[in-house]
């Protein structure tokens, strides 16, 4: 039986009357923030917030300028290129046989002015290390990977350029993973060696996120409004929070009431236990960009927020990409659509593997559930 | 050796379908093209020329509205050029096996990626030295109006020839002879070669 959507479409309706029942709350939860953050006093902010980063257990944003400072975009050169990569990937699946799993990485460099030129290709590599396999790393080996083809196809670049790629350059997924050795390697080797790369090659570098979920400011407001001197969670709001007044308000939110379309907010940085203990010189900044459809949050590495020339090249430049994919990079949109793996791709690609395992006189046996998946019968 | 305007895709017995290189890079309709399989050239008559997205979930949207020309909006968007793809059909009219050029269906298809080739006017001017291979034309289960194309194919080889006129006469009489018992047929082609 396939899905009861009656069923479904009754439980839709109660959380619908639920979230309606809290809409109110939430619009004077946002507007209480809209008033904080506009309000809000920088300079003894962000000393609460250093004298309060041991025990706040907010994840809260590092504040560097005005909070609730607007920037206008710079003039968008007309030459200029645009590149980006992005991935997807098949995981191992255990009804076969064979350890492998499959990362694809698409890249994309389009050219926009006097000489006008597009590239889009796909680059598949094939993984059977068990290292690889293991969890979600090949989730991780796949960003670190995204991060390496851009480093690489941005060799040589001269004149103006953007280099992006999707969602956030933090890597989540190294907390909780096993083999410390291999995530270092993946690190070094990989990740910060394409930082460097591109360190040194003074490109602008952003990653770009639409619809952001982060609360790294909305945080740092929190502690804004904490009735004591510092911040100390555990101990001074074991029982009820002083700042239940921000509940629920994200970065977007508050972003949405101080910028206008095409203006970019200040630049903070991630206090991310990731970065401090293995992002070496290269700490994530951030800002949050009106792009007209939403606010989105683009990150960025140390040496591009502390360079203005390059920090207005990636305003000006990820707000024309916007502009040109109605909304989201259009750079980023080819990349994706290059990388991406369809369900029809899946398939082809486990039958391509027990096809040739099967003429190599090699055991291509799937298991009965996945058999049983693939020849459906009544 | 002329440029290769792009390569096989598909190809049967009686037809083949080619991938441009260049975006909107297709011969003109009724144009004479050659491919090959192996050492036979195979010659063709394009019909059915599209343009499309290369990906079908992926459709083309107006992008026009806010620029002066429709060139611009190619430079607005560079990757258009490489996200569409220009193809289109051949029937295959002969082959040439060493140097014997016969006016009817070859022993093999093309081969998939063999290049192709538009035929300069000397090789028009040889091929059409006989009218043999209006039969396949005629004949032809064209996907879409095929007299259309047989008129198209007599009026590209005209240019080719010394005597255009002469040429067209001469092929209205061979069509006169295959139509015979279609005389609709003959005077719309007929009408389409301003006979």
């Amino acid at each position: 039986m396939s899905l009861d959507f009656g069923e479904v479409a009754a439980q839709v309706d109660g959380m619908v009357s639920r979230i309606k029942t809290g809409q109110k709350d939430r619009e004077q939860r946002l507007r209480y923030a809209i008033k904080v953050i506009s309000e809000v006093d920088t300079d003894p902010l962000k000393a609460k917030l250093e004298r309060s980063a041991a025990t706040c257990t907010w994840m809260t944003a590092k504040v560097h300028e005005e909070v609730n400072r607007d920037y206008d975009v710079p003039d968008c050169p007309d030459d200029y290129s645009a590149l980006a990569t992005d991935g997807s990937h098949i995981d191992a699946d255990r009804h076969i046989p064979v350890g492998c799993g499959l990362i694809n990485i698409g890249n994309a460099r389009i050219t926009y002015g006097q000489n006008t030129s597009a590239q889009l290709t796909s680059e598949p590599t094939l993984h059977m290390e068990e290292v690889v396999l293991a969890g979600n790393m090949l989730g991780l080996k796949r960003a670190v990977q995204e991060c390496q083809s851009l480093a690489k196809m941005a060799e040589g670049t001269s004149g103006p350029s953007v280099c992006l790629v999707d969602g956030s350059f933090i890597l989540w997924g190294i907390t909780g993973q096993e083999n410390v050795d291999y995530v270092q390697q993946l690190l070094k080797g990989g990740y910060l060696a394409a930082l460097d790369k591109f360190r040194d090659l003074r490109l602008p570098l952003a990653s770009y996120i639409s619809f952001p979920r982060s609360t790294d400011v909305a945080n740092a407001l929190r502690v804004a409004i904490c009735p004591f001197d510092t911040a100390n969670c555990d101990k001074q709001c074991a029982d009820e929070k002083k700042c239940d007044g921000l509940d629920g308000i994200l970065d977007r939110d508050l972003f949405s009431s101080v910028l206008r379309t095409d203006q970019r907010s200040a630049i903070f940085s991630s206090r991310s236990k990731i970065i401090e203990k293995h992002y070496r010189e290269h700490a994530i900044y951030f800002f949050y960009l009106n792009v007209g459809d939403e606010i989105a949050r683009v990150e960025i590495p140390a040496y591009v927020a502390q360079n203005n020339d390059l920090l207005e090249a990636v305003h000006t430049m990820v707000l024309d990409q916007c502009r040109r994919g109605h909304g989201y990079p259009v750079v980023l949109m080819e990349a994706h659509e290059q990388a991406v793996l369809t369900g029809a791709d899946r398939e082809q690609f486990w039958r391509l593997v027990e096809t040739m395992l099967e003429q190599n006189d090699l055991p291509a046996s799937t298991s009965a559930k996945s058999l049983s998946k693939r020849t459906r019968w009544i | 050796m002329p440029d290769k305007i792009g390569e096989v895709i598909e190809a049967s017995t009686a037809e083949f379908a080619v991938e441009c290189y260049e975006l909107y890079g297709t011969p003109a309709l009724g144009s004479l093209i050659k491919t090959s399989d192996g050492d036979v050239q195979i010659y063709g008559v394009v019909y059915n020329a599209t343009t499309e997205s290369m990906d079908p979930g992926r459709r083309p949207i107006a992008r026009g509205k806010h620029e002066k020309n429709e060139a611009d909006i190619y430079s607005s968007s560079p990757q258009l050029a490489v996200l569409f793809r220009t193809n289109f059909q051949a029937l295959v009219i002969g082959h040439k096996i060493d140097s014997d050029v016969n006016r009817y269906l070859p022993p093999r298809p093309a081969r998939i990626h063999s290049f192709v080739y538009v035929l300069d006017d000397r090789e028009v001017k040889d091929f059409t030295t006989s009218l043999d291979f209006l039969y396949l034309l005629a004949n032809a289960p064209f996907a879409g109006p095929n007299d259309e194309i047989i008129a198209a194919c007599l009026r590209t080889a005209a240019i080719a020839q010394d005597d255009a006129r002469s040429f067209l006469i001469r092929a209205g009489k061979e069509l006169a002879v295959l139509l015979g018992a279609e005389p609709q047929r003959l005077e719309a082609i007929l009408r389409r070669i301003r006979l």
